[in-house]
């Protein structure tokens, strides 16, 4: 265990208990698939990834400089984000992965600006970025614990507003950017193998529409369903 | 004294383990010398009637708290905050839980 007593130390820590633990695995998988699914290389995914981590080190900067200056209150917010966070990326990982599957067709977005293009030319920064934002702002239990309840009274505690935070969200996105670029470099020889990158390509964005539509499903019958029947 | 467990509508496997694990702590009190001093209860925050305890107790998320009493009232309450810490072992959960449920049971 690392010396948690250096504060820094200890908020990256708690960032890695958070990835690490099993409340936010779906949401982990979904993240490590959509980073993972580039064929281009491992070097788009790193990218992808390093724009993951940031949504997230964003999310939790920005919420940490509220709570800590006293703009929101803790317990409010976080039951808040943890009871409508979850019910709103169930159907909204739903809508994704049909996205993904092709199943809607969002041609309005390429209207004009040949939208499909420019979102490939970005390599999915922009995608991961915002992905990274949604992800971390739906809290479960444990990530809430470890966020609002040790974090938070740390970073006010130190009177660090947004580094420590940052650090936070550093540690709760970095795991998942790693396994996304071995995921990356394992597609990319598996791609080179059969010679077909165009065949590889929609078997792996399929697989990974799928992901996103299991995930939300997921989350819908654990976030969802309960309110609607009373527990 | 009450041990509270705070839940919400949506459960997790870690959560159903600390409701669990603190039930039996609480309820290994029922026979000697605290016998009748300690009582355990689950409640479900998301719903109306038990919304104010996240601003009594300023929760924020899934946890255990201890609320003694003192001549009938209310005496100051303890949020045992490090149980998603201590999960990992059983023994060291109900160490910890027990621990602080006498520490209460004792204070002047």
């Amino acid at each position: 265990m690392p010396d948690i007593s250096i504060p820094a130390v200890a908020a990256f820590w708690l960032g890695l208990l958070t990835a690490i633990s099993p409340c936010p695995l779906a949401t982990n998988l979904a993240a490590v698939s959509y980073i993972g699914k580039s064929l281009a290389g491992a070097k788009t995914a790193l990218w992808s990834g390093l724009a993951y981590v940031a949504g997230r080190t964003l999310v939790y900067a920005v919420l940490g400089f509220l709570l800590v200056k006293g703009l929101v209150s803790a317990p409010g917010l976080s039951f808040f984000l943890q009871k409508y966070g979850n019910q709103i990326l169930g159907p909204l990982l739903i809508a994704a992965g049909l996205f993904l599957l092709r199943v809607i067709k969002l041609d309005f977005l390429s209207f004009g600006v040949g939208g499909e293009g420019k979102f490939k030319n970005s390599k999915g920064i922009i995608p991961s970025l915002l992905m990274g934002a949604v992800f971390a702002l739906s809290f479960c239990p444990v990530s809430a614990a470890l966020y609002f309840g040790a974090l938070v009274p740390l970073a006010a505690k130190e009177s660090s507003a947004v580094i420590l935070p940052a650090l936070f969200g550093i540690g709760t996105g970095l795991p998942v950017a790693a396994f996304a670029v071995i995921a990356a470099l394992g597609l990319q020889s598996a791609g080179q193998f059969y010679h077909n990158m165009a065949k590889a390509e929609r078997i792996v964005r399929i697989a990974t529409g799928a992901v996103f539509v299991g995930v939300g499903a997921w989350l819908c019958v654990k976030y969802i369903l309960p309110v609607i029947t009373g527990g | 004294m009450t041990v509270y467990y705070f839940h919400g509508y949506a459960r997790c496997a870690s959560c159903r383990k600390i409701e669990q694990y603190t039930k039996e702590a609480a309820e290994s009190f029922a026979a000697g010398q605290y016998a009748g001093r300690v009582a355990f209860a689950a409640l479900n925050v998301e719903e109306k009637a038990n919304e104010h305890f996240v601003k009594d107790y300023q929760l924020v998320s899934k946890t255990v708290v201890l609320q003694p009493e003192k001549d009938g009232k209310p005496g100051a309450w303890e949020n045992l905050d490090r149980i998603w810490f201590e999960l990992g072992s059983k023994d060291k959960f109900l160490v910890y839980v027990k621990e602080h449920i006498v520490k209460q049971l004792e204070a002047k």
